[in-house]
């Protein structure tokens, strides 16, 4: 005896459910082929459902009042004969396809560029999202693939550290300037004797007051002065044309935790050397910097002395639109020739980077030299 | 809040829409005394009397003709067309009259017209109860088209379709008449015409559909969700106006698009979103939009599974764009 | 206007003298067997419907003489064009039950592949054009048709078949208008049952019934008793002669009533009273001829229950049959939308395989 289970059939147009209204035939009624079992009714019709096979009821699974949900159990036959072990009309199944191996996309910031180019990345193994588009709306143009850097062999052991946020701009910034900019580097000892003997002073007048006065506000003073001189030192080049500033909105690169920042000490061009040290005081004891101390530079100076760590020179990276970037060391004794012999002296090294597409060796030694005069003789500071 | 089914609603605010206002009236082929053969109508006639709601001569082109009168004169008729593959006796009344009344009169007339008429394939309704011709009528400027997938936006855009001042084609999804269920406020409300919805936020692929055809997108979605594709749907509810700012704004965020219609691939209205998509979000596309569609065939009986875009084929035209 | 409805055979069986027709008795009893057929496989066919075998189903019980007379009074040159009540046309012009139910499981061998729902009967070799489902659309294409056969000179005529609910459809008018003007040689067979779904015809249209639009159309008008297998077959005979003789095309309003719900999806007894059913099955043509034959010794109980047995095998047989047939290829899926598939088709169906590998 094998039980044949009927379901409430598709009765058409949609009806997913339907509620018993009678039993026409009780649990042990002998059913025919075809005859008329239990009535149904549909928000669309009222039917009455035949049996599909010849046999006994044997269970009814919803009773009249219920609703019967199309496809589930509405009662069982048990069958008279065996049915043919032919298997009900299948509705074809389909094949699941074979999961594909994925190429893993690059994620990201979504870059703007063209089919073709994203296919030229694409192909050179670029991410998009990595290239700083110079196209119209900062869209990525074959140029810049070209000059960009192709994407980084990973291997399985690799430790992932997130480069983004301060630490990710940088690594963008930087490899922006070098791209763009020719990097030329200057470098020179300054005698910081007399600056020395003078900032002892100074230091005294700053500290009965409370300011505890740094080399900062001499080289920031210094570098102001030399401006006057040579203006192509705080310049923009844009295309053919070079931009002359007329502040000077100068960069102090700082180190914090999240990595390095520039905020940016401005109208320097104005103040006294009183005014520059009063104003970097309050500049540099900020607790926090606004999103406008954070642009507008016009050059920068990096003080890695600071540090503490040693170190003579160093090869700073020019913050563009500007050209050129200082960075100094500590003052350090140092042994220097001085008539003919051999001494120790208070030195100042000074590592200069400059665009040489606007200030040639010429001018760089010239600057260079001009600033230095300044410190060693800091009365001209004053 | 009761749960109703796309049937239940749309009676529902027939209902609400005929006792508030005595301007409406609806007919349509045995949508009178017997509620109409999908019972959308039902009850009308017994409520509001044989006047406002009727049962019409066999004649699509009539329904649609009188309707315009009807309209042109001040009432506002919601006439039912009884399948979408039998409005085309109708397509000359709503081509040349309806969509172009105020158009062509300067405003002094109009055809505020409302055209009810369940579409679209999965009940095994062959060539002539399975066609979803929408595209037949995005051709047309002048109509506002309508699709949606479910109750609360059925209550909500037939309202806002019976304010509308243009003349409506409201198609129904008929294969999810009663399979679909949600919570419908018993209050009025309207759900804004030209207004698409996301129903689900997505990082990787925007994938646009409407009618019964978004819930397989649906579907095909929380698939890919365990594979690792993160797939945003969305549902237009609206053909035309076609709501350009959210699909924009959603393949200019992936970068990726999928869109999924039953109806036949040629001309489909999936071919307008995409040159729209390729026009606007050009620079952001990572790979061409892809639709999947029905095949340039006739809709068939028995080959019915084979024929419609399902949940598996959308999933796999989701896997090959993100693999392109 | 008043229109005489032609009538000889009544309800109980007794032939009016004033009939002038004799009807063979092989025709007549090739008619009781075909009306027969036509019943019990119609019931058949909604069983499978209710047993979730197969999908749609419709019956013509009520009307099986209708098109059963009709077609008898016709020759197998003539091409007809059902709307979808007639099954008992195919059967009378020998289509086979297997045929048939092969078309209703819209299976592989589904002389239409299966494109179309059950119910869509047709056949080039019988000279029926396929149906389809939408109502009146067929009635401009009989009458092109005939007219295509008066320009090549063939002694035929077209029958076409529509319910009175089609006489409200813009194509009814066209239809009757173009046949008039180019006297195309069409018979314009009306089964005026009552009822269009729910629609009664006290709300289908305002005149009395559709003979007077036969008449405001200019065309020779006819109104029969449909159940009525003598008037039907005298009045089709009539007509064919006026069509053949290049009069013109031919209306004929037959006044019947659909016995059965209008398809597997429809319930009447939610708009009509079952009385009504009752009254009309009285009238039944099936049960007047068997009266009549019986009366003329044609006919007995014993034949009858062989028939009955033996139609019942036919149908039992047909079935089965069915049941083990595989659903249509996937390449046909893209056959015949053009006279050749397009390199479009070819590239979607090849598309598709990717889904149904194990398909052909």
């Amino acid at each position: 005896m094998t039980t044949y289970t009927v379901t409430l059939p598709d009765i058409g147009e949609g009806v997913v459910e339907g509620e018993v209204v009678e039993w026409l035939k009780e649990v042990g009624d002998a059913l025919e082929q075809d005859e008329p079992v239990v009535v149904v009714m549909t928000d669309k019709a009222t039917v009455e459902l035949p049996a599909p096979h010849p046999g006994t009821l044997s269970k009814r699974h919803v009773e009249a009042g219920e609703t019967a949900i199309k496809d589930k159990p509405l009662y069982d036959i048990e069958l008279e004969a065996e049915l043919e072990s032919k298997p009900e009309k299948e509705v074809p199944k389909v094949v699941p396809l074979k999961k594909q191996e994925r190429r893993t996309q690059p994620r990201g910031a979504k870059a703007l560029a063209t089919p073709p180019v994203r296919k030229l990345a694409k192909e050179l193994g670029i991410d998009l999202s990595q290239v700083t588009g110079s196209g119209k709306d900062g869209r990525v143009l074959a140029e810049d693939l070209k000059q960009s850097v192709p994407a980084v062999e990973r291997r399985d052991d690799d430790e992932e550290v997130a480069w983004i946020g301060v630490r990710g701009m940088m690594a963008k910034k930087m490899s922006e300037s070098k791209k763009v900019i020719p990097h030329f580097s200057y470098f020179e000892k300054v005698d910081a004797g007399r600056l020395l003997k003078l900032h002892a002073n100074v230091k005294k007048e700053g500290d009965k007051e409370g300011i505890r006065v740094t080399y900062m506000p001499y080289f920031i003073r210094a570098l102001s002065l030399t401006i006057h001189e040579f203006p192509e030192l705080n310049s923009s080049l844009d295309g053919q044309t070079l931009l002359l500033h007329k502040h000077h909105n100068i960069g102090i690169a700082m180190s914090t935790e999240q990595g390095l920042i520039v905020p940016v000490l401005k109208d320097v061009e104005g103040m006294t050397f009183e005014e520059v040290i009063r104003n970097y005081e309050t500049f540099k004891t900020k607790s926090a910097f606004e999103p406008s101390d954070m642009k507008g530079s016009t050059i920068t100076i990096s003080n890695f002395g600071v540090f503490g760590n040693g170190g003579v020179w160093a090869t700073p990276i020019i913050n563009p639109p500007e050209v050129a970037i200082l960075a100094v060391n500590r003052i350090q004794k140092q042994p220097v020739v001085r008539k003919g012999g051999v001494e120790v002296a208070d030195l100042l090294d000074l590592s200069w980077s400059f665009d040489h597409r606007v200030i040639d060796g010429n001018l760089a030694s010239k600057i260079s030299h001009h600033f230095s005069k300044l410190i060693e003789n800091p009365a001209h500071l004053l | 809040m009761p749960e109703m089914t796309i049937i239940q609603a749309l009676n529902h605010t027939l209902h609400e829409e005929f006792a508030r206002d005595d301007k409406l009236i609806s007919f349509g082929e045995d949508a009178g005394a017997f509620g109409g053969v999908f019972r959308v109508t039902e009850g009308l006639q017994e409520k509001f009397g044989e006047e406002r709601v009727f049962d019409t001569p066999l004649a699509e082109q009539g329904i649609v003709g009188f309707a315009i009168g009807v309209a042109q004169n001040g009432l506002k008729p919601i006439c039912e067309i009884q399948f979408a593959d039998y409005i085309f006796p109708a397509y000359d009344q709503i081509v040349n009259e309806m969509a172009k009344m105020r158009y062509r009169t300067a405003n002094q007339y109009s055809a505020s017209v409302v055209v009810r008429t369940p579409a679209g394939g999965g009940i095994h309704g062959g060539h002539y109860h399975s066609q979803s011709p929408a595209a037949q009528f995005l051709h047309t400027p002048g109509l506002v088209v309508i699709c949606v997938s479910g109750p609360y936006d059925a209550k909500g855009l037939l309202t806002a379709a019976i304010e509308s001042n243009d003349p409506v084609i409201f198609f129904e999804p008929k294969r999810i008449y009663r399979s679909v269920k949600e919570e419908v406020p018993l209050e009025r409300y309207t759900v804004p015409i030209g207004k698409a919805d996301l129903a689900r936020q997505g990082t990787d692929i925007t994938l646009i559909g409407w009618g019964a055809q978004h819930h397989q997108n649906m579907e095909a979605a929380e698939e890919l969700a365990q594979e690792g594709i993160d797939v945003e749907v969305l549902n237009l509810r609206t053909l035309n106006p076609l709501d350009e700012p959210a699909i924009i704004a959603s393949v200019q965020k992936t970068g990726r698009c999928v869109i999924a219609d039953e109806a036949p691939k040629t001309m489909s209205f999936s071919a307008e979103i995409a040159a729209t998509l390729m026009e606007k979000c050009f620079l952001s596309l990572e790979a061409p939009v892809e639709r999947c569609c029905g095949l340039d065939t006739p809709f068939p009986h028995t080959l019915e599974h084979e024929y419609l875009p399902d949940a598996y084929k959308v999933r796999q035209a989701i896997i090959d764009t993100m693999e392109y | 206007m008043k229109i005489p409805t032609v009538a000889y055979l009544d309800p109980k069986g007794v032939l009016s003298r004033s009939c002038r027709t004799k009807i063979p008795d092989k025709v007549l009893l090739k008619g009781y067997r075909t009306m027969c057929l036509t019943r019990h496989n119609d019931e058949r066919m909604i069983t499978l419907q209710r047993q979730g075998t197969i999908s749609f189903a419709m019956s013509s019980k009520g009307e099986e003489c209708c098109a059963v007379a009709s077609a008898a009074a016709l020759k197998s040159v003539d091409w007809m064009y059902p709307q979808y009540r007639e099954a008992g046309i195919a059967f009378w012009r020998g289509m086979s039950v297997e045929g048939y139910v092969n078309h209703m499981f819209c299976n592989r061998n589904d002389i239409i592949k299966g494109r179309q729902m059950p119910n869509h009967f047709g056949s080039r070799a019988l000279n029926i054009v396929t149906v389809s489902s939408p109502i009146g659309t067929k009635i401009p294409h009989a009458a092109g048709s005939a007219y295509a056969m008066k320009v090549k000179k063939e002694k035929s005529v077209v029958i076409c078949y529509f319910g009175e609910g089609a006489s409200s459809e813009g194509d009814f008018h066209v239809g009757l208008t173009f046949a008039a003007v180019r006297k195309a040689p069409v018979i314009f067979f009306c089964r005026n049952n009552g009822y269009a779904i729910s629609t009664p015809t006290t709300s289908q249209f305002g005149s009395e019934g559709v003979a007077p639009e036969g008449i405001g159309h200019g065309i020779k008008t006819f109104r029969v008793d449909g159940n009525d297998f003598f008037a039907v077959y005298e009045t089709v005979q009539k007509a064919r002669e006026e069509c053949v003789k290049g009069k013109g095309p031919v209306l004929i309003e037959a006044m019947t009533y659909r016995l059965g719900a209008h398809s597997t999806s429809d319930d009447p007894s939610r708009y009509r009273d079952d009385k009504e059913c009752r009254k009309w099955e009285k009238k039944c043509p099936i049960l007047r001829l068997r009266t009549y034959l019986e009366k003329k010794q044609l006919w007995d109980e014993k034949k009858e229950e062989k028939l009955q047995k033996s139609i019942k095998k036919e149908v039992d047989a047909a079935i089965a049959a069915a049941k083990e047939v595989p659903p249509p290829t996937l390449d046909s899926l893209i056959e015949d939308v053009y006279f050749e598939p397009t390199p479009r088709l070819r590239e979607q169906l090849h598309e598709l395989k990717r889904f149904f590998p194990g398909d052909e």
